[in-house]
């Protein structure tokens, strides 16, 4: 993702969804912190914390929440582990679903990877 | 944040030589001044400002004066205020007054620092920015912290050597107890001056099982000031083989491996602190402890889990000790090896990627592609509770030798191996790999700075 592109893809991070903050991570890749993301229905807690980790040369990011959210069903998530990033908690959970750089958008990919958590394993 | 507030300035072990050599009295006994950028991190009562790069002003840009400070053309500066803008870090100015005792800004000093510090903060905002003298025994200082007009002017600097050196500001008054004559034996080995150190020192044990236990229990004895007992388990039957200090009720009650090592140390000397951590690296309260240790032992089994303390060591500048025990069956059949090892990682030295200690290949083997969660906890390998003592007293001494430095300091690397079945600890030559980009990138890199996006 060229410099520009980024940009304009955090800038409609901020139109999405208001609060969102940027660092440079120590490995030379962006971090993009989203707070208080809504979790669908069902979900415990109501909201969650966000991180995206734009990787040099990786087309697609990475993504991280916070720890603690409960499924619909009260059932913790299934294949998650809380690593640390840049020394900070997150949960990393892997979702698989199609998704281009070149044609999809970040908000799209935040909103597609959430829906992981509307399902019940 | 009250100005009376600590400043730590941590020097890596690779930079300390150019440090000393930039600061040193070089032309008709003149000041040398060198510039340090680092990145900074929040701890609980104090700020730790980490230097990841010692930039010595070359002697043309000093202006020829008879006077005894050093006066630099402001041009030779622009070069590091580009790189500190850069690579958004602080600024740290660092000249000497070579003699022993206290050691203060002159006034011309500060009357430079009340010139450059608004400026360096004016580039880069979001870190702390300071000037430093260095004498032979102590330092003195003003910081300029984020968000802050006013200085801090409590500083000290931390030598990530071989053994650790401390130049304070003040006279060391912070140690948590004396302990009488508890101490006086070990005190002629280690020195009244490496007593002090013991006594403040904040050590943090991950894992308190076979290993961390045996660590807990010696750290407890030789009288630290506070022991971090890092640890998400709780105790079951098979612990009580290995675990110092578990007993069968502990396993009744499961109760939590940091509550038998509180138990423990309470035991031993009412005078050490003892906090419990009980969950796993890296979890935010685990980071938050770890942040707050003077040296970080490792007793962990998983390359994974070395992996997290390695980055978060080398993250924050803490010198890190890894120890393991690894007993296996030979591929024949019949037979088993015994191997082990006692690392000591000093920031700015060698790294456990350095020396394919860690690989990308093993902690992918480890995990079979899978999150963590899967393989964490899993308990299969066979662990001796001698073996286990052995490597964790190894691991103490080298506690011991950062601490007070009562061994002679040689040229190689720390790292000892351990053969079960022969009875040794052999030294084992390591060097720094140059360009390691996990050392590179993870040196120093301190907490991340956000910014409104």
């Amino acid at each position: 993702m060229t410099e520009e592109n980024l940009t304009a893809e955090i800038a409609s991070l901020k139109e999405a969804y208001g609060d969102v903050s940027v660092a440079k991570g120590s490995g030379g890749q962006t971090l993009i912190r989203i707070m208080d993301i809504a979790l669908p229905k069902g979900c415990s807690p109501l909201t969650t914390w966000v991180l995206l980790l734009i990787n040099p040369g990786q087309p697609r990011p990475q993504i991280h929440v916070k720890r603690g959210i409960k499924l619909p069903n009260g059932a913790d998530p299934r294949s998650t582990s809380v690593v640390a990033v840049e020394g900070e908690e997150w949960l990393q959970f892997s979702y698989s679903f199609p998704w281009e750089g070149s044609s999809h958008t970040l908000v799209q990919f935040v909103e597609a990877s959430l829906g992981r958590f509307a399902k019940t394993e | 944040m009250k100005k009376s507030e600590l400043s730590e300035i941590r020097i890596p072990l690779y930079l300390i030589g150019l440090l000393k050599a930039g600061i040193a009295f070089r032309v008709a006994r003149r000041e040398s001044a060198v510039f340090c950028l680092a990145s900074h991190a929040r701890l609980q009562n104090k700020n730790l400002l980490l230097v990841k790069r010692v930039i010595p002003l070359p002697d043309n840009a000093y202006i020829p004066s008879s006077a005894h400070g050093a006066k630099w053309m402001g041009r030779a500066m622009i070069p590091i205020l580009n790189e500190a803008l850069a690579g958004d870090l602080g600024i740290i100015l660092i000249h000497a007054h070579p003699h022993a005792g206290p050691v203060s800004l002159s006034r011309d000093d500060y009357q430079s620092a009340h010139n450059l510090l608004p400026l360096f903060q004016s580039l880069v905002p979001a870190r702390p920015h300071a000037s430093v003298v260095l004498g032979t025994t102590r330092a003195a200082g003003i910081v300029l912290l984020p968000d802050q007009t006013g200085f801090v002017n409590t500083v000290e600097v931390r030598l990530l050597g071989k053994v650790i050196t401390d130049l304070m500001s003040r006279e060391d008054t912070s140690a948590s107890h004396d302990g009488g004559d508890m101490y006086h034996r070990q005190a002629l080995l280690t020195g009244s001056a490496g007593e002090r150190n013991i006594r403040r020192a904040k050590i943090a044990v991950v894992g308190l099982s076979g290993g961390g236990s045996h660590v807990v229990q010696q750290l407890a004895h030789i009288g630290v000031g506070e022991i971090i007992g890092i640890d998400g388990d709780r105790v079951d039957g098979p612990n009580r083989s290995r675990l110092v200090g578990m007993t069968a009720l502990d396993v009744l009650l499961r109760r939590r491996k940091t509550h038998v090592m509180a138990r423990l140390t309470r035991k031993i000397n009412r005078r050490v602190k003892f906090t419990g951590i009980p969950c796993f690296v890296p979890h935010q309260e685990a980071i938050d402890a770890l942040k707050e240790s003077d040296i970080l032992i490792g007793c962990v089994d998983s390359y994974q889990a070395r992996a997290d303390l390695q980055e978060l060591a080398w993250r924050y500048m803490i010198p890190y000790i890894d120890l393991g025990l690894m007993i296996r069956p030979l591929d024949t059949g019949t037979g088993v090896t015994i191997g082990g090892h006692v690392m000591t990682l000093i920031p700015g030295g060698f790294c456990q990627w350095c020396i394919d200690f860690l690989t990308d290949e093993k902690l992918s083997l480890e995990t079979g592609g899978r999150p963590r969660s899967y393989f964490q906890g899993t308990d299969k390998q066979a662990q001796v509770v001698s073996m286990n003592g052995l490597l964790a007293s190894q691991a103490v001494s080298e506690v011991l030798q950062l601490l007070t430095g009562f061994a002679p300091v040689d040229q190689e690397m720390s790292f000892k191996k351990f053969d079960g079945l022969e009875g040794t600890l052999q030294k084992w030559g390591v060097k720094q790999k140059v360009g390691c980009p996990k050392c590179n990138a993870a040196l120093g890199a301190g907490d991340v700075v956000w910014r409104s996006g």
